[in-house]
């Protein structure tokens, strides 16, 4: 178990960070760029020294300003997983995975069997002795994920583990990062800027905000709290839901009392996303080939960048993205019942 | 064609034609000497000359004074190179003019300053002198002259190439369980070893090609402190031919120093690009 208090005066604001991470437990810090999230793990791995404060990992004290203790990096446990991997480039694969066990001096046949397991458990093996500057994006993140995790280290810190990776890699391996957390059992910090890596990897979520951590609690909490979710998340349409699949195979997401029709492979409890700008809004039902068109009442217009959003009760809250002009010439208007119309792929379904 | 028309052209052709010329004659300046040391002498009487007492004690002095300096400059220098890349300190810009001041520094001038340092009276040196230690005009001088001279160019390359490995690897290093000094050698050096090759390579060439400092400060004694540059000057005067053939063996070597450096330089780009 990880608590850790401490502070430090940064060139904007004060850090003032407390938290604590229960055993086997991943912890989302969550928070917008230049929030004080990796100076949060700097702190914890030792790279930095808070001004003041405690930090203890499983009843061992790593640091604490009182007794003028600041435990050296090497001697902590605490693997930590950059941002864009800082992968040894005159290393293979292998090599890189092994570091953190041969600069411990363990056995050789230990260095060699923990080392193969990991290989073997990202799917590494054809690559395992090329050198690290040939790998793609994801070859790149499951190496680095396999050299945390390769001393069993007592806490994983991870600094926006999938923002290095484009978008359709980004989705497997958010996957694939959720799977290997857990099923290695340690208890590590996330942080990420995404509100979705949040939900689909962290058991709890925290808000930081100019260095202080504002809010702490299950995702679901955190999405559908308004005072944080919108300040989190670049995208109001976000839920959880529940995969129901029809007679005739049709395949619907349960978000509350409403079914929307979707297109995926999962089942059971998702995540959905909505994105605000495949949202066609209309004064009349279209007859189209988009197979999901409810009827409700707009809630809210508020602009947004260059857009307007427009919030409408379906028996949920869905936002959509207009243009001032559309909603000038559909002369929108709070409490005015609009149909709502997007395609089944609109919905994006996530584990 | 239009009268402005011809006027461009011709103004254009005429550019071209300057720019081709100076070049051309900058080119002809820079290899007629050095082609002129090779017709100067007949390959029998080169390799005569070569195997003169004269010409291999300079070689053998250069060479072991050379190598010695150059191993100096590493253990000293790397150490001071790493903490200018990494640590911001007050003070940093002038202990960094300091060490690059012997680039533009006159080499007579740093022999005289070593000698009023080192020499029998000198500031230092008067107290080696109760211990009846003698450094001016000895082989020590000859090393002492070298790494002064020669040391910015390993300092200035280490420095950089410390500064482009990004600290992160370090960091990385350091969370895995490795300490400092291991991170160092196992994570650091080897990074930058293809660029600190050719500091150590360009600082060797240096050293090797010391004169100035080395005749005020060492002096001119052959088997003692007269290497090779300072028995090309010497041998000006007696045998025309050792000189040359000195200089022949000289201006191959610097030729293939700059090879290898500019072969490192695009083997770094390319590895880590």
């Amino acid at each position: 178990m990880l608590e850790a208090s401490f502070s430090r005066q940064l060139r904007d604001f004060t850090m003032n960070v407390d938290l604590t991470v229960q055993p086997g437990e991943t912890l989302a810090l969550i928070g917008e760029n230049g929030s004080g999230k990796s100076t949060t793990l700097k702190i914890l791995s030792g790279l930095m020294k808070p001004e003041t404060g405690r930090i203890m990992l499983n009843g061992q004290v790593l640091c604490d300003s009182a007794a003028r203790l600041h435990i050296d990096p090497e001697m902590r446990n605490i693997s930590y997983m950059f941002q864009n991997y800082a992968l040894f480039p005159h290393m293979t694969v292998r090599e890189n995975i092994a570091y953190g066990l041969a600069v411990r001096k363990r056995p050789k046949e230990e260095i060699q069997a923990r080392t193969n397991e990991l290989i073997a458990r990202m799917g590494l093996e054809q690559i395992a002795d090329e050198p690290v500057t040939r790998l793609s994006g994801g070859q790149r993140q499951r190496t680095a994920l396999a050299r945390s995790l390769a001393p069993r280290p007592a806490l994983l810190l991870l600094d926006e583990p999938l923002a290095a990776l484009d978008v359709k890699t980004q989705e497997n391996m958010r996957r694939e990062l959720a799977s290997v957390i857990r099923a290695e059992n340690i208890p590590c910090i996330l942080v990420t800027h995404s509100i979705i890596d949040a939900l689909s990897i962290a058991d709890r979520v925290s808000v930081i905000k100019r260095g202080t951590i504002v809010a702490t609690g299950t995702p679901e909490e955190i999405i559908h709290d308004p005072t944080y979710g919108f300040s989190v998340s670049e995208n109001p349409n976000l839920y959880r839901g529940e995969i129901h699949i029809g007679k005739t195979g049709k395949v619907c997401v349960k978000i509350g009392e409403i079914y929307l029709r979707a297109v995926t492979t999962l089942s059971g409890v998702v995540n959905v996303e909505i994105r605000p700008e495949e949202l066609i809004i209309s004064r009349e039902k279209l007859t189209s080939s988009a197979i999901n068109s409810f009827q409700g009442k707009i809630t809210d217009i508020r602009p947004s960048g260059l857009e307007m959003l427009v919030y409408v009760d379906i028996g949920i809250s869905l936002a959509a993205a207009l243009t001032p002009q559309s909603v000038e010439r559909l002369s929108l208007k709070k409490g005015d019942v609009v149909v709502v119309t997007f395609k089944a792929t609109a919905v994006h379904i996530f584990a | 064609m239009n009268p402005t028309a011809r006027t461009h052209a011709l103004s254009r052709i005429a550019t071209q034609v300057l720019t081709g010329g100076l070049i051309l004659l900058f080119l002809v300046f820079i290899s007629v000497p050095l082609v002129s040391l090779f017709t100067r002498v007949s390959v029998g009487d080169l390799l005569y000359a070569i195997t003169s007492e004269a010409a291999i004690n300079a070689l053998t002095l250069s060479a072991a004074t050379a190598v010695l300096s150059t191993v100096i400059v590493i253990i000293f220098g790397t150490p001071l190179a790493y903490v200018n890349a990494r640590i911001p300190y007050k003070g940093r810009n002038i202990v960094d003019t300091l060490t690059d001041l012997p680039i533009v520094l006159p080499p007579t001038v740093a022999g005289l300053a070593l000698l009023m340092a080192f020499g029998a009276n000198g500031l230092l040196g008067q107290y080696f002198s109760i211990f009846g230690i003698k450094i001016a005009f000895t082989t020590t001088a000859v090393v002492l002259a070298q790494i002064f001279v020669a040391s910015p160019f390993y300092l200035r390359q280490a420095r950089s190439s410390f500064e482009a490995i990004d600290v992160e690897y370090e960091y990385a290093s350091r969370t895995l369980g490795a300490g400092p000094l291991k991170t160092l050698f196992k994570v650091t050096l080897p990074l930058a070893l293809g660029s600190l090759l050719s500091g150590i390579i360009m600082t060797f060439a240096r050293a090797l090609g010391e004169f100035g400092a080395t005749m005020m400060f060492a002096g001119n004694l052959p088997g003692k402190t007269q290497t090779m540059p300072l028995a090309i000057y010497s041998e000006l005067q007696s045998d025309l031919s050792v000189s040359v053939a000195l200089a022949i063996l000289l201006v191959i070597f610097s030729f293939d120093i700059i090879l290898i450096v500019k072969y490192l330089g695009a083997r770094e780009k390319k590895k880590y690009a």
